[in-house]
């Protein structure tokens, strides 16, 4: 079974600019390099936030979340303290069974959800 | 780069090129004539795998990659030849070719080629001959790689070997007890883990359950750790000769004062422990698992747990309803400090504890369908009189015949328990 993901990038401008991956398709162990090697290089060109919208995904894996910690630290977030939230990676309205996922894990507790773009992007 | 040849200069370059190395004047000539001079630049495409073609081109000058998408084959370079396989058989391109540089190419057309060759016995013998050399070329290659998947192969299957080693060999057997386990790995090693095993300082039998992120060799590594950390940390008390009873922190050496600890901090303090450990010392990896670890007295049946963010296990109770066992803190290895709440849960005589990782509910079928946590609860509903053994082989046998020949994607992992008396 071979996944596929494909990440649109864009920028918006909150109270801080904000870059927005727009992703499609599944994040598993076959695409989780695609999004840590795209996220690697939107931070070397500046970015300092980053804001993950999962309408468009399919699929969620264990990988995808190693991604996105991994993203995180990269982001500059504290790892190596108490459990906190993030506060340069967050996400953007992910499907049903995708936030099942992210609630069982516990992801929910270290990345803020949100359901509207304007205010996750104003959140940053 | 170097200016376009003229005729001369083109002739020299023929007798130079690993193609008409050995070809007389005439046939160079003739070559000549129907040769054209292609330049490209920088990151053109020259062919696209799976496009007709007809020519053949001989490198001048420059280089160019031969390719499928991103994976590279060889570079080639002054002299070289490529596309002659399509221009000689008309089949369609078997690799995509780009320029890595300005580059010029001879081209030389199929029809042309023919021609030359059907007149000249000379320069179907360098044909004849490029060919050949290509075809020792790759048995070399072909041999050498072998060679190579040979040896990883056999370190695959050591660290399968001894992978395998870190699973128990033998699961406790205790009376009115039945337990029973299975992991099928999706790759040579696995990323899942299960354990169980005896703690007899408080007269408890640990049961776990784990599935370290991602999969193949990286998740092997930290399953064995995972593992490790779990199963080290809750017996510590029997490593050091501690006993349950009493209080104090001295060791047996000192029994008149023997440490005493609790179900609740030996569970705790293992997963807290394994979670710190991990957190702190590899957080640069992002590596984490979720697991289900539980301390089971079998004497009465009770069960404490912690649910680290993995798949909440079942209970089916002897009257038929059924009980899970939801999540109580989050995975371990990567939120420093996490809070993992200790809950409980009963087993009666003939009740079953079934606790499974993600491979199973979403095992694939040819068309992408996942086998799904309602069809596991349904099977396990009707076969749950089995003993616990027979459980799993047949849930085993279950999602095999659904999967119907698709390629097995993560680990599968199942152990059930079983109160028989």
């Amino acid at each position: 079974m071979t996944s596929t993901l494909r990440i649109a990038v864009s920028q918006e401008q909150g109270n801080t600019p904000v870059t927005v991956f727009r992703l499609t398709g599944d994040i598993d162990a076959n695409t989780q390099s695609d999004l840590e090697s795209k996220a690697e290089e939107v931070i070397g060109a500046g970015t300092q936030n980053l804001l993950l919208d999962l309408s468009e995904v399919t699929y969620m894996g264990s990988a995808g979340f190693r991604a996105m910690h991994a993203i995180a630290g990269k982001l500059g977030d504290e790892q190596s303290a108490t459990a906190i939230k993030s506060s340069h990676l967050k996400l953007l309205n992910p499907s049903a069974e995708v936030s099942k996922v992210i609630k069982t894990l516990g992801f929910d507790s270290y990345l803020d959800i949100y359901d509207d773009i304007n205010k996750a992007v104003n959140s940053f | 780069m170097e200016p376009l040849p003229n005729s001369n200069e083109q002739l020299q370059f023929l007798k130079q090129s690993k193609l008409f190395e050995n070809a007389p004047h005439s046939v160079l000539a003739d070559i000549g004539r129907i040769a054209t001079t292609v330049s490209v630049k920088a990151d053109e495409r020259i062919m696209e795998k799976g496009d007709e073609g007809t020519s053949m081109y001989i490198i001048v000058d420059g280089q160019v990659r031969v390719h499928d998408d991103d994976l590279v084959l060889t570079r080639l370079g002054k002299g070289d030849v490529f596309g002659e396989m399509a221009a000689l058989d008309s089949e369609v391109r078997s690799a995509s070719v780009t320029a890595e540089v300005d580059t010029i190419l001879f081209q030389l057309e199929q029809s042309s080629m023919y021609e030359i060759v059907s007149r000249r016995p000379e320069a179907a013998k360098a044909i004849i001959h490029l060919l050949c050399q290509r075809e020792k070329s790759i048995v070399h290659d072909v041999t050498e790689r072998s060679f190579k998947v040979r040896a990883l192969e056999r370190e695959l299957e050591i660290g399968r070997d001894i992978q395998a080693r870190f699973l128990p060999e033998n699961l406790p057997q205790v009376s009115g007890w039945e337990i029973a386990a299975r992991l099928e790995p999706a790759r040579e090693v696995a990323g899942d883990f299960y354990d169980a095993f005896h703690i007899n300082s408080n007269n408890r039998i640990g049961l776990l359950v784990g599935d370290v992120c991602g999969k193949g060799v990286g998740a092997s590594l930290f399953m064995t750790l995972f593992r490790s950390l779990i199963r080290a940390t809750s017996l510590s008390v029997d490593f050091m000769g501690w006993t349950a009873s009493g209080t104090g922190l001295s060791t047996a050496e000192h029994s008149a004062a023997p440490r005493s600890i609790t179900d609740r901090q030996t569970l705790e303090d293992s997963v807290t422990g394994t979670n710190n450990y991990v957190a702190r010392t590899h957080a640069n990896t992002s590596m984490f698992a979720s697991m289900f670890f539980a301390l089971l007295d079998p004497e009465t049946g009770s069960l404490i747990y912690i649910n680290a963010g993995h798949e909440e296990p079942v209970i089916f109770a002897a009257d038929g309803s059924t009980r899970r066992l939801a999540t109580t803190g989050p995975v371990v290895g990567i939120f420093p400090n996490a809070e993992f709440k200790i809950q409980s849960a009963r087993l009666d005589p003939q009740d079953v504890l079934v606790v499974f990782t993600d491979g199973v509910t979403e095992a694939a079928d040819t068309a992408g369908g996942r086998y799904t946590e309602e069809r596991l609860l349904k099977f396990l509903r009707n076969t749950v009189d089995r003993t616990p053994a027979e459980l799993l082989s047949s849930m085993m046998t279950d999602i095999e015949a659904f999967a119907s020949g698709a390629q097995q994607y993560d680990d599968i992992t199942l152990l059930a328990v079983r109160r028989s008396a």
